[in-house]
């Protein structure tokens, strides 16, 4: 060894070491077994920070050292704060992450124990979810009674029913307040209700059933049914107010007070009673406000405990009455001293959302720290804020705080957890329309004029709006509005179950226990309990995720399944009603065309005409020689549109267009049954119709090849006879607006030069261009059912009325211009066949 | 006894951007890393630290053996540079983050070097490394018998009898 200055240091350095408890020895081996003991007594705790509490007991049983390290609550606090609570096992517990956990045993290590035992069977416990219908109304209110019995109720029959949620048993009869036999009805909610009841409150009081009744008139009821779920012996106590008791409008909210000794209603007309149920009647109505109009209670809560009691009107005012007496409100007579009353207007709306008008109260809490302060949470429609008011009841004083994040909608539902303790803080889960619950800090001060945001968000269902919220020790329960519930944990916001919804219908209400769920969706209610899990070699956990995966993959692709098809169905309504948005107006357009017999095209194609027909017209004023000297004018001049089947619009026609045969593409079902002649003229056929006002002589040529086989004769037999005139005059290769693309026959090919293969570009005949129907599309379609042909058929029309000789005359000087057209053969034929149909008319119509 | 040597920074090679540190092994093993890859161990920083108040860079002698120093230098400069969270005491609690993947691997040795760099770990203050290998020591012992985690762990029993069945220790999970 070299000796050297730096001796004194390196001597230093092995003290060091020394003082750490290392040995060099020790160390300096990299044989030999080591072990876990020899680490220092923080790495340990760091080490067991990560173990769960079954690894922890084993572990303490391992040895001395480990017994003493694992008997430590600082170990078990170390690995709850990392495990649960997520924190770092080096860091403190931090005020934002312990917000929703609330303490219910008196350790860390059995707190731990207990909450991962729960957590465990909420995860993986494998007991059915039981549903079962206890009445055929939507269920309004459910509670809970020991034993796991449950009374839920329906407003819109009045009953109350009885049933066991986890046997599914159902208690025969129901609750009502008419007639004596309470609950020895038949069952049939036809038979036994209750009309006109807009509240119905229950409570139990031990095997007790203790309801409150409100109706419409503002009559009050409370009904104690003793022994309620032991069969139909018992009679219920129905205690029903007196008319001068009651309130003038309809009850809108009721609360019990205490164990029943009292209770609070709320009514239309805006006051609010107490009653005794002792000697039932009413011992104390809040005055209403003088000189303004009545603004109905909605909501009422209380703490009369602490001689306090508040309501929510209407248009948003809390009316806050304090400086009861609880002790004289059993007895009817005695006075009531002197109530304080104090009434806060609501807040301004928020900017940034849309102002309704609506402000009334919808969610009321109550959180007394002592007889005089209290806060107040309060929620209003439509409101995406919600607000704490902070009231000292000596000064008069009211703090107001908002909470809520604007963007994200109008918050469905609150449930508050207020504190009990001094170390716990209260929270507020609130849930909103995007399918995500909010922690909110019900004990922040706001810094900034700003409402307080979330101190925690967390989606729950990507579908739907939340429904339902709540809240126990360990777990926050969340129905959804297409009735699926999910459970998180409280403290970690894991997802640890969902129920499939029974019905696609809204959750109304969920209530937890510590491991019960009981939840009411539509007119069913399903009732889970967590069983004990099943351990399989005493480490459950050695396949946790695997089991947990396999456990409800099948279930869960079924749920997905629906989840789907239900979105796809939303998504399909939601596109309907934008269709229907965007589309209205054209399909406006178009029913108001299909009323004037035209369609779209035709439409289009009669204001081109009429555009066309002028600018010819202009044409022909300009160069009177040769008024036809393009073909697309000459064709369109042809085509006009029956407007209708008036004699007016005939005479309009006639005064508009000068020109010769018109070409009418509507013709009106109602009147012009047409005839298909084919004999001769494989693509064309004739149209005759007899008009009830005018008689005319329709003949239509089609602009697609006929399917109906040279020789076959497919014409209808009321009209044959008018036809055929008609048609054995067409008899040359003179019609040149009937040829079609494509496929034209040799015959026309043949004899007219002019209109061989009438698609041709080059092709000179402008009748066919604006109403050319591909031949594919659908003659035969055309054929079947004449009446619909009219879209697509021109129509010569004639007339025997003395418009028609007017007409004619313009025909006979537009024919001598139409001579001297390059395809005048053409016309001349046609001007011949109409000359023919209208020397026959007499004889068509004349039957 | 190791060496003592003397490091001086004119006889380091190397550039002048980061000094070279030596590290003296248990086994007497002489190892010369950059000051700052080790400068993640707060041990090491404050004896620079003290280095620079006296003016005198030393050897740093460590009490385990270049096997496992040469472990935690791998690990030290595979983060060099980096910023962990678990390395500072004021950030925030860190949320459930997964294990990283390369301590992971890094860790995938047996219990004894895992025993080893835990405390060398800890010896030398490396927050980091000390909670990925706590990590890893509790997932090796995590739904084991009382008689395998004394095997994995080298413990011996030392209860009685009597002890050993008394009911304060039984589970009641």
């Amino acid at each position: 060894m070299r000796k050297s200055p730096q001796d004194i240091s390196t001597q230093e350095l092995f003290e060091t070491a020394q003082s750490r408890r290392y040995h060099l020895t020790q160390h300096g081996t990299t044989h030999g077994s080591l072990s876990l003991l020899s680490l220092p007594s923080e790495s340990l705790t760091h080490i067991t920070s990560f173990l769960d509490p079954i690894s922890l007991l084993f572990l303490g049983r391992t040895s001395k050292r480990f017994y003493d390290h694992v008997k430590d609550d600082n170990t078990w606090h170390r690995a709850f704060v990392c495990q649960v609570l997520d924190i770092g096992p080096e860091k403190d517990l931090h005020g934002l992450r312990s917000l929703t956990l609330r303490r219910s045993e008196s350790s860390w290590k059995k707190e731990f124990i207990s909450r991962y035992n729960l957590r465990r069977r909420w995860l993986r416990s494998r007991t059915p979810t039981i549903t079962h219908v206890p009445h055929y109304a939507s269920i309004s209110r459910i509670h809970v009674l020991p034993d796991d019995a449950l009374l839920s109720s329906s407003i819109q029959y009045g009953i109350v029913a009885r049933s066991f949620p986890f046997t599914g048993k159902i208690m025969k009869g129901y609750l009502d307040t008419t007639g004596m036999r309470h609950g020895l009805g038949l069952g049939n909610p036809n038979a036994e209700f209750t009309p006109d009841v807009t509240v119905c409150v229950l409570a139990s009081e031990g095997s007790t059933a203790n309801i409150i009744w409100g109706r419409r008139d503002g009559s009050v009821s409370v009904m104690f049914h003793p022994r309620t779920m032991s069969g139909t012996r018992a009679t219920a106590r129905l205690h029903t107010s007196t008319v001068e008791d009651e309130h003038v409008g309809a009850v809108q909210d009721a609360v019990w007070v205490g164990d029943g000794a009292a209770c609070l209603t709320a009514g239309a007309d805006g006051r609010i009673k107490i009653w005794s149920t002792r000697r039932f009647g009413c011992v104390w109505t809040s005055e209403r406000v003088t000189g303004q109009p009545v603004d109905p209670c909605l909501k009422v809560v209380e703490s009369l405990s602490n001689g306090m009691l508040v309501a929510g009107t209407k248009r948003g005012s809390l009316l806050i009455y304090h400086g009861f007496d609880f002790s004289v409100l059993h007895t009817p007579g005695a006075s009531q001293g002197t109530v304080h009353s104090l009434t806060i207007t609501p807040p301004p709306f928020p900017s940034g959302s849309v102002d309704t008008g609506n402000r009334g109260v919808t969610t009321l809490y109550l959180d007394v720290r002592s007889p005089t302060s209290a806060s107040i949470l309060v929620g209003y429609e439509d409101d995406p804020l919600f607000y704490r008011y902070t009231v000292d009841l000596e000064a008069s004083r009211v703090a107001v705080t908002a909470f809520g994040d604007p963007a994200a909608g109008v918050n469905n539902c609150m449930q508050p957890a207020f504190s009990f303790d001094a170390d716990e803080t209260g929270y507020i889960v609130a849930g909103d329309q995007l399918g995500s619950i909010s922690i909110y800090d019900w004990e922040a001060t706001p810094l900034t004029d700003h409402p307080v945001p979330p101190t925690r968000r967390v989606d729950v269902f990507a579908d739907a709006a939340i429904a339902a919220v709540a809240v126990n020790t360990s777990v926050i329960a969340v129905g959804s509005s297409r009735g699926t519930i999910r459970v998180v944990d409280a403290v970690t916001f894991d997802a640890l179950r969902s129920f499939a919804a029974p019905v696609h219908n809204s959750v109304s209400q969920i209530v937890l226990k510590r491991d019960t769920l009981i939840g009411s969706v539509g007119s069913r209610v399903i009732a889970w309990k967590a069983g004990a899990v099943d351990s399989k070699g005493g480490y459950p956990y050695k396949t946790k995720g695997k089991a947990k995966t396999e456990g409800d993959r099948k279930w869960r692709k079924q749920i997905e399944f629906m989840r789907d098809i239900e979105e796809s169905r939303d998504d399909t309504k939601k596109e309907a009603q934008f269709i229907r948005q965007a589309f209205g107006r054209e399909r406006e357009q178009l029913s108001q065309l299909e009323a004037l017999g035209l369609s779209e095209r035709e439409a289009v194609e009669y204001v081109l005409m009429l555009s066309r027909d002028e600018e010819g017209r202009n044409h022909e004023g300009q160069s009177s020689d040769t008024p036809f000297g393009r073909p697309e004018e000459e064709g369109v001049f042809d085509v006009d549109v029956d407007e209708g089947n008036t004699s007016s619009s005939s005479r309009t026609y006639a005064s508009l267009s000068p020109s010769p045969p018109s070409l009418s593409p509507p013709s009106r079902p109602s009147t012009s049954p047409p005839v298909s002649v084919a004999g001769s003229y494989p693509r064309s056929w004739a149209s005759v119709s007899p008009p009830t006002s005018h008689i005319k002589v329709q003949v239509s040529p089609r602009f697609y090849p006929e399917p109906i086989q040279a020789g076959g004769l497919s014409t209808s037999p009321l009209n044959l006879d008018a036809v055929r005139p008609v048609a054995i005059e067409r008899d040359g290769p003179q019609f040149p607006p009937i040829v079609s693309s494509g496929s034209v026959t040799p015959l026309w090919k043949a004899s007219s030069s002019q209109s061989s293969g009438g698609g041709s570009p080059g092709s000179r005949n402008a009748w066919k261009a604006p109403l050319r129907t591909p031949p594919s599309t659908s003659p035969p379609a055309l054929r079947s059912s004449g009446a619909s042909s009219r879209a697509t058929i021109p129509q010569y029309r004639s007339e025997t009325t003395s418009d028609s000789h007017r007409a004619g005359a313009d025909w006979e000087r537009e024919a001598v211009q139409i001579s001297e057209v390059e395809d005048e053969d053409l016309r001349f034929a046609l001007e011949l066949s109409l000359a023919e149909a209208k020397s026959r008319e007499e004889k068509v119509f004349g039957f | 006894m190791p060496t003592i040597v003397s490091v001086d920074d004119s006889t380091v090679p190397g550039e002048g951007s980061s000094r070279l540190l030596l590290l003296v092994s248990s086994d007497n093993k002489h190892i010369v890393v950059e000051e700052d890859i080790m400068s993640r161990s707060r041990f090491i920083s404050k004896q620079v630290e003290g280095f620079e108040a006296t003016s005198q860079r030393h050897a740093i002698l460590l009490p385990f053996s270049s096997f496992v120093l040469n472990k935690v230098i791998e690990y030290c400069s595979h983060y060099r540079g980096y910023y962990l969270l678990e390395d500072d005491p004021d950030a925030a609690p860190p949320g459930r983050s997964p294990v990283r993947e390369w301590d992971q691997e890094f860790l995938d040795v047996d219990r004894n070097m895992l025993l080893r760099i835990i405390k060398a770990a800890h010896y030398l203050e490396i927050k980091s490394l000390v909670g990925s290998c706590a990590r890893a020591i509790a997932d090796m012992i995590r739904g084991k018998t009382t008689e395998e985690m004394r095997e994995i762990l080298g413990v011996e029993n030392d209860f009685t009898p009597e002890e050993e069945h008394s009911p304060s220790s039984k589970c009641t999970g």
